[in-house]
């Protein structure tokens, strides 16, 4: 009866800052795949990746009650691990291993000057490695985005107020979820 | 960029100085960084997260929270949080482990009965959580389960121990019923209130809506013994025949929570309190007092978790007796040790046992036909 996994990401940070457990279980759950893999690239390392990933993690937990994310729990996750990376990097002591690639970057690179435009390939590369995830991680993050959809799609069909649409959301989910391919009924059945 | 050199721009980004400029180029260089490398194995990957996930628990369980809302002291228990297959466990003290006990305890699920006042009496499915009041009445997956009736009639919803449900009133207000509860509804609401009426325990999250007037009409919900008044709101009613004091606790929203005057007169409320989110008020005996509580472990039943934090044993116990539908029996005083943990509803009762047992908790659970009892003793001193 995990109903955290039902709850979109808006949800689970508003139950987070309540210092809710479950939540903060479950946001870890989502993203752990993607994070974990894309800052193993970026590091090679994996005592790096798991140093900066707990880091990562504990930190969202200790500024909990006080967190203000002004965009989405997934682009503030992902700047924070480009951020926590970059600063790393910048560390005296491994800072030669990234020298060579980037001073052929400064010769070579695109620049992207525009941040948003920096922002959105983030995005789109951290997410790429979800096809890189075991099958069974695949399928919670590619479930959950089903439920960030969710809500904001069925607000916007049915131009009401997102609160009076999450007191009707969980039915029409679960019809939603019947006019969907068989495929995806699949997958909700492995968490049934 | 031709001046600064990678060495140099890496350094000036420690220190902090990085024109945007340069810290555009040095994120753009980031994303390409080994975009063509082969990613981490995904046995490897598995492996990793699961022991960070074990150090993560650690962490956030070693720290204390603000004082007002400390979520999990130290000196007791071990702590459970379930999530996914996984089991984490972290022990502060005493011994490793918990012996399962003989009798495979299964939790409560989604059970319940919804009557009609003409005597029409259906048990909900177990293999659906809600039902939902519209002309019809529905599953929330929009089976039908009864049609509409010309006049308006009173439903009760009931669960037994071990049952919960969920409930979208017609106004769009949500109930979840928790064990051994009942909620009696009408199939319309009244033009200027909406009147339910409750028995145990439940949660709700009433919608604002207007009535005559344009004005905002209120939704009341009534037990033996309190009335209370909101207007738009997330509140929890804990109000059991077999429990002392009838518990309100706000979330959200604002509610007024009435004192009957006296048994028999169901229309006598006196004395009130109003409640703003955070806090709870008790009616015991013959008083109404208010306080402010974290609002956790009265709420988290819905979320599906059991929540104990310094928890007076006969309340924990009571939950739990309700849930698994087993009988309590006190060998002598009732233990005056507190609870400490958190676990999913969903689990067998041997784990829950786990926790009381490492709270210091001393039982013994007995079977005589159907029926379970746990015999708990009072401390061995």
């Amino acid at each position: 009866m995990n109903q955290y996994r039902e709850l979109s990401d808006e949800e689970l940070i508003q139950l987070l800052r309540r210092s809710n457990h479950g939540a903060f279980a479950e946001i870890y759950r989502r993203y752990k795949g993607v994070l974990y893999l894309h800052t193993y690239r970026k590091l090679t390392n994996e005592e790096e990746t798991d140093d900066l990933l707990h880091d990562l993690f504990a930190a969202l937990w200790d500024r909990r009650t006080s967190l203000t994310i002004r965009d989405s729990l997934s682009a503030y996750l992902y700047r924070s691990v480009r951020n926590r990376v970059l600063d790393h990097i910048a560390h005296q002591k491994v800072v030669d291993r990234y020298e060579h690639s980037f001073q052929n970057y400064l010769t070579n690179g695109p620049l992207l000057a525009d941040h948003l435009v920096r922002e959105r390939e983030l995005r789109r590369v951290i997410e790429v490695e979800v096809a890189n995830l075991p099958i069974k991680m695949q399928q919670i993050f590619k479930l959950s985005r089903f439920h960030q959809f969710s809500h904001k799609e069925i607000a916007k069909q049915l131009t009401v107020s997102e609160k009076t649409v999450k007191n009707q959301v969980n039915n029409a989910l679960k019809i939603l979820r019947k006019k969907l391919s068989p495929l995806f009924f699949l997958l909700l059945s492995f968490y049934q | 960029m031709d001046n600064a050199s990678a060495k140099e721009l890496l350094k000036r980004y420690k220190d902090g100085k990085c024109t945007p400029e340069e810290l555009a180029w040095l994120e753009s260089w980031y994303l390409s960084l080994n975009s063509d490398a082969e990613p981490l194995d995904a046995d490897l990957l598995e492996t990793a997260t699961r022991r960070l996930e074990e150090r993560l628990l650690e962490t956030t369980s070693r720290k204390q929270t603000s004082k007002n809302r400390s979520w999990l002291r130290y000196a007791a228990a071990a702590v459970l949080v379930i999530s996914g297959g996984l089991f984490f466990l972290i022990k502060e003290k005493g011994n490793g482990g918990y012996e399962p006990v003989q009798a495979v305890i299964l939790p409560g699920g989604n059970k319940a009965t919804l009557a009609r006042d003409d005597g029409l009496s259906v048990e909900l499915s177990a293999h659906k959580a809600g039902i939902v009041v519209g002309d019809e009445i529905t599953y929330e997956d929009g089976t039908s389960i009864l049609a509409a009736q010309p006049e308006v009639v009173n439903y009760v919803l009931s669960t037994p121990n071990g049952g919960t449900y969920q409930i979208t009133l017609p106004d769009g207000t949500q109930v979840w019923l928790n064990a051994a509860s009942a909620l009696k509804y009408p199939s319309t609401f009244a033009e200027n209130e909406r009147l339910v009426e409750l028995e145990g325990e439940a949660f709700f999250d009433v919608t604002k809506k207007k009535g005559k007037a344009g004005r905002l009409k209120p939704f009341k919900i009534l037990t033996k013994g309190q009335l209370v008044e909101v207007l738009g709101t997330q509140l929890n009613i804990s109000a059991y025949a077999n429990e002392a004091a009838i518990k309100t606790t706000l979330v959200e929203g604002e509610v007024k929570v009435f004192q009957q005057n006296e048994e028999n007169d169901p229309n006598g409320f006196g004395q009130h309190v109003l409640l703003r989110p955070g806090e709870q008020s008790v009616i015991a005996g013959h008083s109404i007092k208010k306080t402010s509580v974290d609002v956790t472990p009265y709420v988290s039943w819905k979320d599906g978790t059991f929540y104990f934090d310094n928890a007076d044993p006969r309340m924990a116990l009571n939950q739990i007796s309700r849930w698994y539908d087993i009988e309590l029996v006190y060998e002598g005083k009732i233990p005056s040790m507190r609870f400490y943990g958190v676990m999913g509803r969903d689990k067998n009762l041997d784990a829950v046992l786990a926790i009381l047992k490492e709270s210091g908790l001393e039982f013994k659970l007995r079977q005589e036909g159907e029926k379970h009892i746990l015999v708990v003793y009072n401390e061995i001193k």
